[in-house]
């Protein structure tokens, strides 16, 4: 009894199993911020009965609604390119993680079944007291569903990375790199969610053919930015925590990320971070300006953050070893790029980038309370800005989560150290051969 | 490259088989107090709940729509049965994750063994599932709007939509009747198409018409209790007719599609069917009869009581209830309980169609009465212990393997092949 060798090159596999997992996990961090998110404007809007707070919270279950059907897809996708491509590997995984993954899809049942609930019965905001409680509660169920299957997920993720020990998956809880992972990922998931949000509402705000709709679409845009970017300024302190248990705990992968020939991707999140940083300040530099009431010393202050950060943006996605770039070689014969120095040279960017991130924020969250803008009503510019961090915010997780698993597979690892690459060769080489087509 | 991947794959004949290696460094699973296959079992069952309903209202909906043309009651009730589809859609996916999980993690060996029997066929099911989730939703989410520039663009997507989950509904079905009656002939597709997967798609796709039938008549008929405007009464009432008529529809072909499922069984593993008719067990065999007969005598039950003259016909009402019980005492004789049923099929055809008018808007009946709509709702969950009660038993059918003469569920002891797996 076996299986059919695929015949095809173990690339071809790993280019799908890339592809079914990233969609996947772009989905499934959206889910878990904008539950989360939901969950605040949700309460918001129960507090205060604010109707703007019940139609972006509408909004944002109908998203909800779409992606868990649309992640559902995928994740049954997943499962069967995982059994087609990776049969060994996924055995192998599966079984020591068999309880954490069948705890996660129960968590997963329970999430989409308290958000299909919040999003069809909606009608119960209106309804008696206890009806808009208990509406209220499904989409805080449905949230920590969301975030708990996360946090169980991040077992299996981090443990892949830092198996410690390799046969126990309840002792693997708590893994060299759980923690970090999971604590970065809430941060990654409300950024993206944030900023996802925000496009979504720039988008309707495009298309809005009323004074309300405008208005509602402006004001939900500059909300979920708030919330995407002041979870944006935190994420390269969890990031560097990260980083540190990597090198502690798997050495040969931090230096494969950080110095080896996937530094390039590690320079990759960091354009992206420097972009979305300087992006999200001149967003707020538009809309500030645009309020009359705005502090006085704002319009000194946010040029020269502008420059700081431009400055600090450019520095920070550095190459330092010019050779691990794709295709560089044809530009340059030099290896060694001084700039692209992580001490001191990123550290102060990347402090930079979060200090004027934070004192931009800071001025736009006071004037946000001031709802005297005087915005032209047909401006285009601040959506697309808006449209753009959406973007930018997409690639940026699709690029971490391929940097993280690269620092894997770089070094020849499905399960650092216990599990390799040529371990899932018969699968697509027939024995005759006896050669590994790795190309 | 990318090219090279799909044409090998799809196109790929497998070569000759290639060891796989044994998982014996890690220990066997076992899920507490159910045993490992009962816990699939359950989540099995759940599973096909949400999906047969869903694969059955998915169907109806673009008919109930292109019939609500002239009618905006059929609009209306394609309308909710798309919503209700949405809405159970994740669960059901969830459910049928869960299900994959629990088999990739308690029987790892066959699990992977016979996804990649059916690689190709995977693939194409999955091109064909995103295809219908990217019509689906649209056509529901955006029903208004689309209908407004172009009805019969709409009614396309709900039908193209539906085509695409059969698509789906088959190629699982492929694998599910393999594992029954595999063949050795290679390739992906010839597997697909094993001696009983017409047949098992044709019973299924039937199947799930008298669930989703039952199941609308029963919704209906609880919700028709409860309403005090006459426009919802008049909505309720119809949604109740609709199901009474598409479960009694679907319910007069079962057999006949259960007869060529069962004669597919006997040819081509006749030990099998032997087991079924024969073996340990024969009385689920009973109890999927008498669910049979519950549902024929049900809907007569619900025909007859919601008639003003129920007297009509006293003796065809009289003969279809003893076919019934004929049928049920006749279960171990496979020629004489096929004679009845046929003959009971026959008899509820007949009244069904004498009483036609049942089904005529603007005449009076009394189809809101108490013990109309209790049975109603009592067929409903006939139907779905009629669904489960098939399910179950084809699965049994292949017990103690898991792909029957190949891989087995037993822990070596009565195995056929070189590797076992799992324990009961």
């Amino acid at each position: 009894m076996g299986l059919d060798p695929l015949q095809i090159p173990m690339l071809d596999g790993r280019i799908a199993i890339a592809l079914a997992a990233l969609s996947h996990s772009l989905f499934a961090t959206f889910i878990v911020g904008s539950s989360l998110i939901g969950a605040g404007i949700a309460t918001a809007a129960y507090r205060t009965g604010r109707a703007s707070y019940e139609r972006l919270a509408h909004m944002i279950a109908f998203t909800l609604v779409l992606t868990t059907g649309t992640i559902s897809f995928l994740g049954v996708t997943f499962v069967f390119c995982l059994n087609i491509f990776w049969p060994r590997f996924w055995h192998t995984i599966f079984h020591v993680m068999f309880w954490p993954f069948l705890i996660e899809a129960m968590l997963f049942l329970g999430e989409a079944v308290f958000a299909y609930a919040w999003y069809y019965l909606w009608s119960w905001t209106s309804g008696p007291g206890w009806q808009r409680r208990l509406h209220l509660s499904f989409v805080w169920i449905a949230a920590g569903c969301a975030a708990t299957a996360m946090f169980i997920i991040d077992i299996t993720a981090s443990y892949m990375l830092t198996p410690d020990p390799v046969n126990a998956a309840w002792r693997n809880i708590f893994n060299p790199t759980m923690i970090d992972l999971d604590v970065h990922r809430w941060f990654g998931n409300l950024t993206w969610a944030g900023f996802a949000l925000a496009g979504l509402s720039a988008i309707g705000l495009i298309r809005a053919r009323t004074v309300s709709d405008e208005e509602h679409y402006r004001w939900a845009g500059r909300v979920c930015f708030s919330i995407g970017f002041a979870a944006l300024l935190v994420m390269p302190i969890i990031g560097y925590q990260y980083l540190l248990h990597v090198r502690y705990g798997q050495p040969q992968s931090f230096e494969t990320l950080m110095l080896g020939e996937r530094s390039w991707l590690f320079d990759l999140v960091a354009l992206l971070y420097g972009l979305l940083i300087l992006l999200g300040s001149y967003y707020i530099y538009r809309v500030v300006r645009s309020n009359s009431l705005r502090p006085a010393s704002f319009d000194l202050f946010i040029s020269i953050s502008l420059l700081i950060l431009v400055v600090a943006a450019l520095v920070f996605a550095q190459p330092y070893h010019l050779q691990h770039i794709p295709f560089v070689s044809y530009l340059t014969d030099r290896q060694i790029n001084p700039l692209g120095k992580m001490q001191p040279n990123k550290y102060f960017a990347m402090a930079f980038l979060v200090f004027f991130g934070v004192a931009n924020a800071i001025y736009f969250l006071r004037v946000l309370r001031h709802n005297d803008f005087t915005l032209a009503q047909k401006d285009r510019s601040n959506p697309s800005i808006l449209i753009a961090l959406a973007l930018c915010s997409a690639l940026i997780i699709v690029v971490m989560g391929w940097t993280r698993e690269t620092a894997r597979a770089a070094n020849g690892y499905l399960i650092y150290g216990h599990f390799a690459l040529q371990d899932e060769h018969a699968t697509y080489d027939a024995p005759k051969s006896g050669r590994a087509r790795e190309d | 490259m990318g090219g090279g991947l799909l044409r090998q794959i799809v196109f790929a004949r497998a070569d000759p088989l290639t060891p796989m290696p044994e998982f014996t460094s890690l220990s066997q699973i076992q899920v507490p107090v159910l045993g490992n296959s009962l816990a699939i079992g359950i989540v099995s069952l759940l599973h096909i709940a949400f999906a047969g309903l869903a694969v059955g209202l998915m169907l109806l909906a673009p008919l109930m729509e292109a019939f609500g043309r002239s009618n905006s009651l059929y609009l209306e009730t394609a309308h909710s049965m798309t919503r209700f589809t949405l809405v159970t859609y994740t669960t059901s996916t969830v459910l049928a994750v869960i299900m994959a999980e629990l088999f990739i993690g308690l029987f790892p060996q066959t699990n992977t063994w016979l996804f990649n029997q059916f690689r190709a066929p995977i693939l194409v099911a999955i091109a064909a599932f995103l295809l219908q989730l990217f019509l689906l939703y649209p056509y529901y989410h955006y029903w208004e709007p689309i209908r407004a520039k172009s009805p019969g663009a709409h009614l396309m997507m709900g039908a193209l939509a539906a085509a695409l989950m059969l698509v789906w509904v088959s190629v699982l079905d492929g694998i599910g009747s393999y594992m029954l009656t595999p063949i050795t002939e290679p390739g992906y597709w010839s597997r697909l198409l094993n001696p009983t997967w017409a047949p098992l798609v044709i019973h299924r796709l039937g199947g799930d018409f008298v669930l989703s039938g039952y199941a609308v008549a029963g919704y209906g008929a609880w919700r028709l209790g409860s309403q005090s405007e006459d426009a919802d009464k008049l909505y309720y009432r119809g949604l109740l007719q609709i199901g009474v008529v598409v479960g009694l529809g679907g319910l007069l072909l079962q057999p006949f599609t259960g007869l060529l499922y069962a004669l597919s069984i006997e040819r081509s593993a006749p030990s099998a069917y032997a087991q079924l008719i024969k073996g340990s067990y024969q009385p689920l065999v009973y109890v999927q009869f008498c669910l049979v007969a519950l549902l024929f005598v049900g809907t007569h039950a619900v025909l007859r009581s919601a008639r003003t003259t129920p007297a009509s016909l006293v003796w065809t009402q009289a003969a279809l209830w003893t076919s019934a019980a004929l049928m049920i005492a006749s279960v171990g004789y496979p020629d004489i309980r096929r004679l009845f049923t046929f003959l009971l099929i026959a008899l509820t055809g007949y009244v069904a169609y004498q009483w036609r008018n049942l089904f005529v808007p603007n005449v009076p009946h009394r189809w809101d009465r108490p013990l109309v709509r209790g049975i109603s709702i009592a067929l409903a969950v006939t139907g779905l212990l009629t669904y489960w009660t098939m399910g179950t038993i084809r699965e049994t059918a292949r017990h103690p393997d898991t792909v029957r003469g190949i891989l087995s569920l037993t822990d070596g002891r009565d195995t056929h092949s070189s590797f076992s797996e799992g324990r009961r």
